[in-house]
């Protein structure tokens, strides 16, 4: 006989199912001793072991910790609430995202190297109102913009990347130069070309601001008289 | 299933539950607590128990686990070993011809797995594939347990037997 059928009658013996004939073979076979014999009788003693419990106290047990399932209508009721409460969500969201969204928002602006030129067309208003300061011979008349020069500019918009060329560098130079060169001031659109009169222009300019200055810084001296009392 | 169907299939097993949970746990009260929980929560899962193929292996399964849950959370082992550590001299109880509740005792002490294995095989009877699937193990392993199991009491019996014979 192989092992394996020992082994299971060796099982069967304990289980207390084995037969006499079995139990003599394996006695034959010096598997069985005392001890094992023993130790059947105790596990044998161990089977009779009962619970006393019937099904009917199962039963009357039972309800005491039964989960109790809501009624259909209660539960209705919270699937719509629960519904409800969604569709609530996603309307403040739908609703606030976006105003968070432009809050959030930052542009981002190119770095762009931006040249103008003389060229470039300004507007034709002055900024400053001219007509309050009549008292200027050489201002009375309106001021124009200077009317681009001979050479039609265009504005420059590029990316410059960190380094210029030397050649590049140079050739701006030489432009500003020959800018510069042509003329210094222009009044209603023609350019004073004799440098004296140019200089006599830009001093009755200046003084004339000066004077306005002075004018308003005195206007504004009574403000220092005023005193507050806490 | 129904409450016929579930004492016919399931509670007809509540005696071997009740012996493997006195076995795991040594506390009748407990081992009792145990078989209890388990039904009542076989009982609650009624509807889901006819898909299951081998009922009693699952339900032993339940016991199981709920039993090794109670032995950590208890501490039951701590308990189970003060109960025991009385019976180390055999001397006084032997005297008194308890042999038997002695050897119990014996097989109380073995682990946890060996316990289980020898219970369900040699007091209940079960094959080793159905034993090694309840136990989460090979067949070859439940073998070795048992066996390993087996030889420790049987060590015992034969050092009580020596006692007794030097006595006399």
């Amino acid at each position: 006989m192989k092992s394996g059928n020992y082994d299971r009658l060796m099982d069967k013996f304990y289980a207390g199912r084995a037969s006499t004939e079995e139990i003599s073979i394996l006695k034959g076979e010096g598997l069985l001793d005392d001890q094992d014999i023993f130790y059947a009788e105790l596990l044998n003693s161990e089977r009779g072991q009962k619970m006393d419990w019937d099904f009917e106290d199962l039963i009357k047990e039972v309800p005491a910790t039964k989960v109790v399932a809501l009624p259909a209508r209660r539960s209705l009721m919270k699937r719509i609430m629960a519904a409800a409460a969604v569709v609530a969500t996603i309307l403040i969201a739908y609703i606030f995202w976006p105003q968070q969204q432009k809050q959030k928002q930052i542009v981002h602006v190119p770095v762009i190297n931006k040249k103008a030129d003389s060229g470039r067309k300004l507007p034709t208003t002055p900024s400053l109102a001219v007509h309050g300061v009549k008292d200027s011979v050489f201002l009375s008349e309106d001021v124009k913009n200077p009317a681009p020069a001979g050479k039609n500019y265009a504005v420059k918009t590029r990316k410059e990347s960190g380094r210029k060329s030397t050649k590049d560098a140079a050739s701006d130079k030489e432009e500003n130069t020959m800018n510069s060169q042509h003329f210094m001031v222009m009044v209603n659109g023609k350019p004073v070309t004799d440098e004296a009169d140019a200089i006599q222009i830009m001093k009755e300019s200046l003084s004339m601001v000066s004077r306005d200055i002075t004018n308003t810084v005195e206007e504004l001296k009574p403000m220092g008289q005023i005193k507050i009392k806490l | 299933m129904d409450a016929a169907q579930f004492k016919a299939e399931v509670f007809c097993w509540k005696d071997l539950l009740y012996r493997l949970a006195l076995r795991l746990l040594n506390n009748p009260s407990e081992a009792e607590d145990a078989v209890q929980h388990t039904m009542m929560n076989m009982w609650q899962r009624k509807d889901d128990l006819n898909k299951i193929e081998n009922l009693r292996a699952f339900v032993i399964k339940a016991l199981k686990n709920d039993c090794v849950n109670r032995l950590k959370k208890e501490k039951t082992i701590g308990r189970h070993h003060g109960q025991f550590g009385k019976m180390q001299s055999f001397s006084t109880e032997v005297s008194n011809g308890n042999m038997v509740e002695i050897i119990k005792g014996e097989i109380n002490k073995l682990p946890e797995k060996q316990r289980l294995i020898m219970q369900l095989c040699d007091v209940e009877g079960l094959d080793i594939k159905e034993i090694a699937g309840i136990v989460n193990i090979d067949e070859g392993a439940v073998r070795t347990n048992l066996s390993r199991a087996r030889q420790k009491v049987k060590l015992q019996i034969i050092k009580l037997q020596e006692y007794e014979e030097r006595k006399l």
